[in-house]
């Protein structure tokens, strides 16, 4: 009987072709998206030291680690880019996928995968920033848990599994606290895991199929020119160092607010979301929340979901840049993000 | 012997306090009190009564200021050194405050009888019995001012704790009091300068990318 893989041998491949280990092939999405993530845990956990998750201490602990703990903005700055970041790349990350064809068997499974982790980074976005606790959250955090509320039947239900009452109220923060870390956070920790161990055990970073034309005349297992570990971690350095630099220096030059304690009686009187759901504030002007909140949304991830089931199931063209197979997917995927982002650009601009 | 041993060790005792107490009174003493003979005639010192500037754009802070000026100064002392004799010579012929047309017993219905002393609220030793913005802010908005016990409003009352706690060096500029930060605002605590901090991060930054160049221009090289 074979030896059966080890699962942590297969996180950090011991070698990858050199093709497709360029810079420009990958841009580094998928390593910089787990750094980031790693950087979200560490500064996450140094802030717990200080955060109170209750509703009448959980803005002024933040303001306690942006203002009066020693270096406690750097730490909090730093989580709040990283996180921000994270959202930018894990996008383009997905698009690189699929211009290159990632997505395409038998790397289906781990699409779905890739797509849940988007979803996390989303969640654990809105999570984090309702923790703030201060006046800008309030109607993101009303308009966003009211949108559960428009869904027929378990609405209410739902509602009430965000919140942690009928109502926003004292239990909210709590609930916020405990689904950023343990519903969202820790989940999606192993979720990253089994992303990055179903990259190798579905052969690899995705790479062209050998052809008559650039098929070796051994088996392709020796030929493939590859790059070693050490080759790879040096450039895996080089990305972590320059994505640390540029979060601390945006920690520095464009900090974080945190404004006065959020106070729901008084809501101000513009309602803002967050920039990454400022797309969906901008859908529920043209329609019922439930539709245009909840059902638009959802069918854009399910047209994404089903690329590799649906759109295109062919192995041909994996592993080059806008293969001709893949061509539908890849526009359906540019449609889909181009209409998100105008919504996100309408709603700055207004 | 013995007896003058013991007589001799208590007196060493005694008087080494005594100096230690006079050591540690002196250097807790607020800025800008000094000792009567050295402050001359009392002067009208009129750059000394200046209302402060607002800023456009005020912070609670800056509003205290004002606060300060007009309720809060003519005791507590332009500097926040309390009622000291080197402050009230700055009054002129005002200096001797309990025989002052405002707080003489027969003082107007405007004025008030005023306390023998009033103790300061900047400098090294002062308001000790305080450990939070909370608790300055409840002693402020309940006992202030001397003359007329909760007259301030809570703005009022906050944006003088701001005030009191900025010019101690123990509020950051950018944080605003309320019920809900004052408890985490501690007095006796000076802010770390952000300046310093931030320098050193960039500093981090710029030798983490170095380091980078360096090991790049190793391999370069090799």
């Amino acid at each position: 009987m074979p030896p059966r893989p080890s699962f942590f041998l297969h996180l950090h491949p011991p070698a990858i072709p050199a093709r497709e280990a360029r810079f420009r092939y990958t841009f580094g999405l998928g390593g910089i998206s787990l750094l980031l993530f790693l950087l979200l845990v560490i500064t996450g956990a140094l802030e717990l030291f200080y955060y109170v998750p209750s509703q009448e201490n959980a803005n002024a602990s933040v303001q306690l680690i942006t203002y009066l703990v020693p270096y406690g903005w750097l730490v909090r700055g730093l989580h709040y880019w990283a996180a921000q970041a994270m959202l930018v790349v894990v996008a383009l990350h997905m698009l690189r996928v699929v211009f290159t064809g990632g997505y395409k068997p038998p790397r289906a499974l781990n699409w779905l995968f890739g797509l849940s982790l988007l979803v996390f980074t989303l969640l654990l976005d809105f999570t984090g920033l309702v923790l703030r606790w201060d006046i800008d959250i309030a109607w993101a955090l009303t308009v966003g848990t009211n949108l559960l509320k428009s869904i027929p039947l378990a609405g209410t239900t739902l509602y009430q599994m965000a919140v942690g009452s009928a109502a926003i109220g004292a239990g909210t923060v709590v609930r916020f606290f405990g689904w950023h870390i343990f519903g969202l956070a820790l989940p999606a920790f192993f979720m990253m895991v089994w992303h990055l161990f179903r990259v190798r055990r579905d052969g690899g970073i995705s790479r062209r199929l050998p052809t008559k034309v650039n098929a070796p005349p051994q088996s392709a297992s020796h030929s493939v020119q590859n790059i070693s570990r050490q080759e790879l971690v040096y450039r895996e350095v080089q990305a972590a160092v320059a994505s640390t630099v540029v979060l601390v220096l945006l920690t520095v030059f464009f900090p974080p607010s945190v404004g006065a304690p959020a106070d729901f009686a008084n809501l101000p009187p513009e309602a803002t979301a967050p920039w990454f759901f400022l797309w969906v504030q901008q859908l529920l002007q043209f329609g019922s929340p439930f539709l245009m909140g909840i059902l638009v949304p959802a069918m854009l991830l399910t047209l994404l979901a089903v690329i590799p089931y649906l759109v295109d199931r062919r192995a041909e063209g994996v592993g080059e840049w806008f293969n001709r197979p893949g061509r539908l997917a890849q526009a359906l995927t540019t449609a889909i993000l181009l209409f998100v982002v105008a919504l996100i650009a309408r709603g700055w601009l207004r | 012997m013995r007896r003058l041993s013991w007589m001799l060790w208590l007196l060493f005792a005694l008087t080494g306090c005594a100096s230690r107490t006079e050591k540690s009174t002196a250097s807790l003493a607020p800025a800008g009190t000094l000792a009567p003979a050295a402050l001359g005639t009392p002067r009208w010192d009129p750059d000394r009564m200046q209302p402060p500037n607002v800023p456009a754009d005020p912070r609670q802070a800056d509003l205290g200021a004002v606060d300060y000026y007009l309720i809060c100064m003519a005791c507590h002392g332009d500097r926040g050194q309390g009622l000291t004799e080197e402050w009230r010579m700055a009054w002129g012929e005002d200096y001797n405050c309990w025989k002052s047309k405002c707080h003489a017993a027969n003082h107007p219905p405007e004025g008030f009888d005023l306390p023998r002393t009033s103790p300061p609220v900047f400098g090294l030793g002062s308001l000790t019995s305080y450990a939070t913005a909370a608790d300055l802010y409840a002693k402020v908005h309940e006992t202030m001012p001397w003359w007329n016990p909760g007259a301030l409003s809570a703005a009022q009352a906050w944006n003088l704790t701001a005030y009191l706690l900025r010019s101690r060096g123990e509020l950051p500029d950018e944080m605003e009091l309320t019920t809900a930060t004052a408890g985490v605002v501690r007095l006796h605590a000076r802010v770390a300068p952000r300046g310093p901090e931030r320098s050193l991060a960039i500093l981090a930054a710029g030798g983490l990318l170095l380091g980078a160049l360096a090991l790049a221009g190793g391999r370069f090289l090799r």
